[in-house]
C-alpha cells in the first residue's frame, strides 16, 4: 500500500464515519421530534389558553423589546405589544440610542413624559439617559427607556433592570407576535412541577416576508417572493419544527431565538444577563444559565419549548444582509463554544456536556469546515483520477434524496400540524425548493459559515454585528 | 373497555413490527436474485444491476431510494391533510354552528315541547350524528354552553342524547387512546352529572398528561355531591402543579360548590390544599375561616408560595387590627418577595404602630420595597413622606422621586 492510497483510505474512512454520523442523527432527530410534538398535540389540544387569563395565581411578565432606529415600525408594534393577552405583563421598550426620529414618535403617540423611575444594576449597561411613563392611563404598563447605544445584549440588560416582574419576555421589536403569544409560552412555567425548574422557554419563529399584516397582527400567510427568503421559510421548518423540538424532547435544547425567549429573570440576573461581547448572545445566555443550573443551584431543570407559530419575523431577502447575518451566527457560535469549551464532553454536565455541546462542536461549528475540506479533497482526487464515478453518484444520490426526504418531514409537520401555508400550490414550491437548496442555498450558507470562522480567528471580528437592513413591514401595517 | 384499549394498542404495535421487517425484508429480498416464499419463487427484477455492487454501495441505494419514495408518500399526505383539514375545519365550523342554534332553542327555549316537534327535532339531529366529526361537535358546543351558564341542563339533554342513541358514545370517548376524546367525554359527563364513570376520572386525575389531568380534576369537582369531597381528590399523590391548582380553583369557583370543607384543606399538611383551601376562602370572602391561617402557623411556613398567599389571605379575611399585629411580628423575618406583598396590601390599613415598620423598609429593604412604603407613606402620612426629599442614602432618593414624580404626574 503506498502511502498516498493509506492518505486516501484514512480520508475517505473519517468523512465516511462522519457522514454516517450526520446522517443517523438526522435521523434521530426525526424520530424525537415526532414522539415530541406528538405528545405536544395530545397534551394542548382542547387547552383553552384564553382560561389562563383568569388564574387567580400567576407570575408577572416583563416583554423587553430593544429598538435601534425603527422608525417605520416602532409605534404600529408598540400597539401590537400592548395587546398582548395577559393579566400581569408589562412593555419596557428599550431605545438603544437611534439616531433616527423612533424615539420621538413613541413619546408624541403614547403622550410620555419622562419620570424618575428608580431600578438598580444588577447587570451593568451602558449610560440610561431616561425613562419614560405616559400620561394616559390606557398605556400605564408601557415603560419607554432611552439609553447610550450600546448594542441588542446591552439594551436587553438594560430592561432586565427596569423589569419588575418575576419573568421576561425578550423579543425583537420589529416582530409580530401572536396575541395569545404569552399565554402559550407560560403554560410550561405554570406546569412546572417541584422537581424540575423551568428556566426558560422558547417559541417557533416563523417568516414574515410577504404576509399580509394588519393591525399588528399576521392575517395572511403567503410564501415569499424573494427566492433567499423561500430558502430560509424551509430552513425554519427544519430547524423549529423538527430540531429544536427534538432536543427539547431529551431536555438537551441550547438556544432559544433572540427574537422571542420567555425567561426566569431571578437566574438570568444571577447570571449576570447577556454576554455584551458576544454576537450569539442568546445562544450564549441559555448555555450559561445551564451551567448555573448545574453549578450553582444544582436543581434540575427544563428548558422548554413550544411548537406553535407564535412569532414572524421578517428575514433577509438580499444575498449581502444573508452573508452578514449568517456570518455573524456562526461568529456567535464559535465565540460560545470556545468560552464555554469546558463543558465539553464533561459529565458534570449530564445530556448537555455529553450530547447538546459535543453536537454544537462537531455538527454545527465543524460541518462547513469538514465540508469544505472534502469538496477540496474531492477536487485533487478528482484530478489524481482517483475518483470512482460509481460510488460518488450513488453517493451523490443518498445525500440528495435524504436532503429531500428531511426537508418533505418538516413540510409534512407544518402542514399536519400547523397549516399556516395553504394550498398545493404552496407544496409544490416548497417541495422545488428543497431540490434546488442543495445546491444553491447550502453551499452558499458553507461559504457564509466559513466566512464567519475567518472573520473571528484571523481577522478578529469577534462582536461586530454588521448592518441588518430590512425592508420594513410599514407598507403592510395598516 | 380497558381490553379493547389494549387490543388497539397491541394492534398498532404489530403494525409497526410488521412495516419495520417489511423494510428489512425488502433490504434482504433486493439484494439476492430470487427468494422462495411458501414454494412461490419471486424474483428480483432488480438483480442484474444490484449483484456488481458491495453491500454498502448496494444499501446507499436502497436508502435513496426509500428517501425519494418518502418524498413522495410525504408530499401527497401533506396534500391530503391539506385538504383534509380545511374540510375538516370547515365542517366543524359548521356543525358547530348548526347545533349551537338548535341546541339553544332546544334546551333554552319552549320550541319543541309539544310532542309532534320535538319528534320532529329529535329526528333532524339524529340525521346529522352519524359520524365522529358531528357527535364530536354536537359534544363540544353542549359543554361551552354549559360551560357558559350556570343554570343545569343535563336531563333535558341527556335525554336527547338517548333519544338520537349517542348517549353511550361519552363512554367510548372516555375509554378512548385520544386524550382530546377524553378530555371532552369528561366535560359531557360531569356537565350532564353521570357518576357512574367516576372511578375512570379519578383514575385520570393522576395522568401524567396535564390536559387530561385538570380536566379530571374539573370534572370530578362538578361531579361532586358533597362538596367536601373535595378535600379526598385532590393533590394526594402528586404534588400540583400551579396550572393544576388554578384550574381546581376555578372549578370551585365557577361550579357553586358551596360546601366546601375549608377547614381541612387549610389545614392540610399538603402545601397545594393549604394554598387551593387559602384561595378558596380568600375568593369567597370567607371571614370566618380568616383564624386559620394563624392557627395553623401557614404565614411561617417554609413554602415561598403558601406563605405569600396566606399573607394575602391575611389582608382580605382578618381584621385590621391582627393584621397590623401579625406584620409587626413577622416583617422581618420574611424574604423580600413576601415584603413586597406586604407593603403593597398594607396601602389599606391605617394604623399607627406600623409606621417603624415602614420607616425599616424605607431605609434597609430592597428599592423596590423602599418604592412601596414610599407609596404609602405619599397617600397616609405626606409629611413624614417630604422629610425623605434630601436623604442621603441613593435608594431612598430614588424610591423618593419615583413616588412622587408618578403619583403626582
Amino acid at each position: 500500500m503506498t502511502p498516498l492510497s493509506l492518505f486516501y483510505d484514512i480520508f475517505n474512512n473519517i468523512f465516511l464515519i462522519y457522514a454516517t454520523f450526520l446522517f443517523l442523527i438526522y435521523i434521530l432527530v426525526a424520530v424525537f421530534s415526532t414522539s415530541e410534538l406528538a405528545s405536544y398535540v395530545k397534551r394542548n389540544k382542547h387547552f383553552r389558553y384564553n382560561t389562563i387569563r383568569s388564574y387567580k395565581i400567576l407570575p408577572s411578565i416583563s416583554v423587553i423589546a430593544p429598538a435601534y432606529n425603527e422608525e417605520d415600525n416602532l409605534v404600529e408594534n408598540i400597539r401590537s405589544l400592548l395587546s398582548l393577552k395577559y393579566p400581569k405583563v408589562e412593555v419596557i421598550i428599550v431605545n438603544d440610542g437611534s439616531n433616527d426620529n423612533s424615539f420621538e414618535k413613541v413619546i408624541e403617540r403614547y403622550e410620555m413624559v419622562k419620570v424618575n423611575y428608580a431600578y438598580n444594576e444588577p447587570i451593568k449597561t451602558k449610560k440610561i439617559r431616561g425613562i419614560y411613563k405616559s400620561l394616559n392611563h390606557a398605556y400605564s404598563n408601557l415603560v419607554l427607556v432611552d439609553k447610550e447605544n450600546g448594542g441588542k445584549a446591552d439594551a436587553l440588560n438594560a430592561g432586565i433592570n427596569i423589569s419588575r416582574s418575576e419573568l421576561f419576555l425578550a423579543i425583537d421589536v420589529d416582530c409580530i407576535i401572536e396575541s395569545d403569544s404569552i399565554l402559550r409560552m407560560v403554560k410550561p412555567f405554570l406546569e412546572e412541577d417541584s422537581n424540575k425548574k423551568v428556566i426558560a422557554s422558547g417559541g417557533v419563529v416563523r417568516i414574515a416576508n410577504s404576509c399580509k399584516i394588519e393591525d399588528g397582527q399576521v392575517v395572511k400567510v403567503d410564501y415569499p417572493k424573494s427566492i433567499w427568503a423561500k430558502f430560509q421559510v424551509l430552513e425554519y421548518f427544519r430547524a423549529f419544527t423538527l430540531g429544536r423540538m427534538a432536543w427539547s424532547k431529551i431536555n438537551g435544547l441550547l438556544i432559544i431565538s433572540g427574537a422571542f425567549g420567555l425567561f426566569d429573570k431571578r437566574i438570568v440576573i444571577a447570571v449576570n444577563g447577556y454576554d455584551t461581547n458576544t454576537v450569539g448572545e442568546d445562544f450564549e445566555l441559555v448555555v450559561r444559565m445551564r451551567k448555573y443550573m448545574h453549578r450553582v443551584e444544582k436543581k434540575k431543570y427544563k428548558v422548554a419549548f413550544i411548537p406553535d407559530p407564535l412569532c414572524w419575523t421578517e428575514v433577509p431577502s438580499t444575498l449581502k444582509v444573508l452573508s452578514r447575518q449568517r456570518n455573524r451566527w456562526a461568529r456567535g457560535s464559535i465565540e460560545t463554544i470556545l468560552k464555554h469549551k469546558d463543558m465539553y464532553m464533561n459529565p458534570k454536565y449530564g445530556r448537555i456536556g455529553l450530547v447538546s455541546f459535543p453536537y454544537w462542536v462537531l455538527f454545527e461549528w465543524f460541518a462547513p469546515i469538514l465540508e469544505s475540506i472534502g469538496i477540496l479533497y474531492f477536487t485533487v482526487a478528482l484530478i489524481l483520477g482517483m475518483v470512482n464515478y460509481n460510488i460518488f453518484l450513488l453517493v451523490l444520490l443518498l445525500v440528495f434524496s435524504f436532503s429531500v426526504f428531511f426537508s418533505s418531514f418538516a413540510v409534512f409537520y407544518e402542514t399536519y400540524l400547523f397549516n399556516k401555508y395553504k394550498g398545493y400550490r404552496f407544496l409544490f414550491k416548497i417541495i422545488l425548493v428543497a431540490m434546488i437548496e442543495l445546491i444553491v442555498f447550502h453551499p452558499m450558507n458553507v461559504f457564509f459559515a466559513l466566512k464567519g470562522n475567518y472573520d473571528f480567528f484571523i481577522k478578529g471580528h469577534k462582536n461586530k454585528w454588521g448592518v441588518m437592513t430590512r425592508t420594513a413591514f410599514d407598507s403592510k401595517i395598516r | 373497555m380497558i381490553t379493547l384499549l389494549y387490543i388497539k394498542k397491541i394492534f398498532k404495535l404489530i403494525i409497526y413490527i410488521i412495516l419495520g421487517l417489511l423494510v428489512l425484508f425488502l433490504t434482504y429480498f433486493f439484494y439476492q436474485p430470487e427468494v422462495e416464499f411458501f414454494n412461490i419463487v419471486i424474483s428480483n427484477p432488480f438483480y442484474g444491476y444490484i449483484k456488481n455492487l458491495q453491500l454498502w454501495l448496494y444499501l446507499v441505494l436502497y436508502f435513496s431510494v426509500i428517501s425519494f419514495v418518502n418524498v413522495f408518500i410525504l408530499f401527497f399526505l401533506s396534500l391530503y391533510f391539506n385538504y383534509t383539514r380545511e374540510r375538516a375545519m370547515n365542517l366543524k365550523v359548521w356543525y358547530d354552528r348548526l347545533f349551537a342554534e338548535k341546541l339553544t332553542d332546544y334546551l333554552l327555549t319552549d320550541k319543541y315541547n309539544e310532542k309532534h316537534k320535538k319528534a320532529k327535532f329529535i329526528k333532524s339531529i339524529k340525521r346529522i350524528t352519524k359520524n365522529h366529526i358531528q357527535i364530536e361537535s354536537l359534544f363540544s358546543v353542549y359543554t361551552k354552553i354549559q360551560e357558559t351558564l350556570t343554570i343545569d341542563l343535563s336531563e333535558k339533554f341527556k335525554s336527547l342524547l338517548k333519544e338520537i342513541g349517542v348517549y353511550d358514545k361519552q363512554k367510548v370517548f372516555l375509554y378512548s387512546n385520544k386524550p382530546d376524546e377524553r378530555i371532552i367525554a369528561m366535560k359531557m359527563l360531569s356537565y350532564l352529572r353521570i357518576k357512574d364513570f367516576e372511578d375512570r376520572i379519578l383514575y385520570y386525575s393522576n395522568s401524567k398528561n396535564h390536559a387530561i389531568r385538570t380536566e379530571a380534576f374539573a370534572a370530578l369537582i362538578r361531579l361532586m355531591d358533597k362538596d367536601s369531597n373535595l378535600i379526598i381528590f385532590i393533590g394526594e399523590k402528586d404534588n400540583l402543579s400551579l396550572l393544576d391548582i388554578n384550574v381546581v380553583i376555578n372549578a370551585v369557583l365557577k361550579n357553586f360548590k358551596m360546601y366546601i370543607n375549608y377547614p381541612a384543606l387549610v389545614a392540610s399538611p399538603r402545601i397545594c390544599k393549604a394554598i387551593i383551601g387559602l384561595m378558596l376562602i380568600k375568593c369567597r370572602i370567607k371571614k370566618e375561616y380568616g383564624h386559620l391561617i394563624f392557627l395553623h402557623k401557614h404565614l411561617e411556613s417554609n413554602d415561598n408560595m403558601l406563605k405569600q398567599i396566606a399573607w394575602d389571605c391575611l389582608f382580605d379575611l382578618v381584621p385590621e387590627k391582627e393584621v397590623a399585629k401579625a406584620v409587626l411580628e413577622h416583617f422581618d423575618e420574611e424574604p423580600d418577595n413576601v415584603k413586597h406583598l406586604i407593603l403593597k396590601r398594607m396601602h389599606s390599613i391605617k394604623d399607627n404602630r406600623l409606621s417603624g415598620i415602614l420607616k425599616n423598609a424605607i431605609e434597609t429593604q430592597t428599592l423596590v420595597n423602599k418604592i412601596e412604603a414610599m407609596k404609602i407613606l405619599f397617600n397616609n402620612n405626606f409629611e413624614e413622606f417630604t422629610e425623605y426629599k434630601n436623604s442621603k442614602n441613593p435608594e431612598v432618593l430614588k424610591a423618593f422621586k419615583e413616588v412622587s414624580d408618578i403619583n403626582i404626574i
